[in-house]
């Protein structure tokens, strides 16, 4: 996988705070930015060196597959935050170079909810939402980027049975609940490329989810993993909860 | 590679490099061959670097293909920086 090095940092921060490389380079906190940039790197050769174990002797070196590629992403961005190179723009720096590192590897992230991303990486920045989670998330938005040859001819599709797949390409949860005699099925969906991310049932198609309330369902996932049990309504309620507390303070 | 060792009142920043000895010996080197600071060489080799990745057109065209495609997301998260 291809890194970023502080050089890159201090180019995305001048970029996407619109003060130039100059003015970057002279805020860098450049231990901060040296720390998260070793945190991602030590933790990308350790999935590495996970996926070269279980390579075949003899067999070439994969490009990163999706869920390496959302994982290091996840990595990369989470210990921007929590070492921000740029006091006070920690979470626009960390998503920029998010962003870019999806791109110099071959792969696109497909936000078409940004308040929904937005979520995601406050979530990742307070601690409400783990990487796994966070990671889990991101993958199932990240496509091949048309643009990179090496990527064009490596489209990969998502692995049958992952919880990416699970996300991306069927409602993660379908309850039947009862509404007098008449069940009626609803579907709750954290969306994906073409789809916004909401709640469908058979009366009012679908109902996109507004910020907190996509927040909630994210959240309520958290809690059903905490409890050891599958996503259920009390888990959304939980969620809501949550999400709740978290507007409070 | 480095930590902050101080403030400056003027243009510039205090910074301890913290590098692997044959690193060091090297960039010692390189100081007195040209005779010039330790300092010197470390700030023409970062802002080398630096420039380098600036003039990289294609590091640069997916950076501002990835921030304009994504700008919404990065107002959201400017509007929010607490």
């Amino acid at each position: 996988m291809i890194e970023l090095d502080v050089a890159g940092l201090v180019v995305i921060a001048g970029q996407v705070l619109g003060i130039g490389t100059d003015a970057a380079l002279s805020q860098l906190d450049i231990p901060a930015a040296e720390a998260a940039l070793t945190e991602a790197r030590l933790a990308g050769q350790e999935a590495a060196s996970a996926a070269a174990r279980s390579r075949r002797p003899g067999s070439a070196p994969a490009p990163p597959h999706r869920a390496a590629a959302g994982a290091a992403t996840v990595t990369l961005m989470h210990a921007l935050l929590r070492h921000p190179p740029l006091p006070g723009h920690g979470e626009q720096v960390a998503a920029a170079a998010g962003l870019q590192f999806l791109a110099v590897n071959g792969w696109q992230a497909d936000l078409d909810v940004p308040r929904a991303a937005a979520i995601t990486i406050h979530g990742l920045a307070s601690g409400q939402l783990t990487s796994a989670d966070a990671a889990s998330w991101l993958e199932a938005r990240l496509s091949p980027d048309p643009a990179s040859p090496d990527r064009a001819t490596t489209t990969q599709t998502l692995p049958p049975g992952s919880r990416a797949r699970r996300i991306m390409l069927a409602p993660f949860a379908v309850v039947r609940h009862s509404h007098g005699s008449r069940p009626g099925p609803f579907a709750i969906s954290l969306g994906s490329a073409d789809k916004p991310a909401g709640i469908r049932t058979p009366a009012t198609g679908l109902m996109p989810f507004t910020g907190p309330a996509l927040s909630s369902v994210i959240l309520s996932g958290q809690e059903a993993r905490r409890h050891g049990q599958p996503r259920g309504l009390e888990h959304i309620l939980l969620g809501l909860r949550s999400e709740v507390a978290t507007i409070a303070t | 590679m480095a930590e902050a060792a101080g403030t400056d009142s003027g243009r510039t920043k205090n910074m301890v490099l913290r590098l692997d000895p044959a690193l060091a010996e090297r960039l010692a080197a390189v100081a007195e061959v040209e005779g010039r600071t330790v300092s010197d060489i470390a700030r023409e080799a970062i802002a080398a670097l630096v420039e380098a990745r600036r003039k990289d057109k294609r590091f640069r065209r997916q950076l501002e293909d990835n921030l304009a495609r994504h700008q919404r997301l990065l107002d959201l998260l400017r509007e929010d920086q607490p």
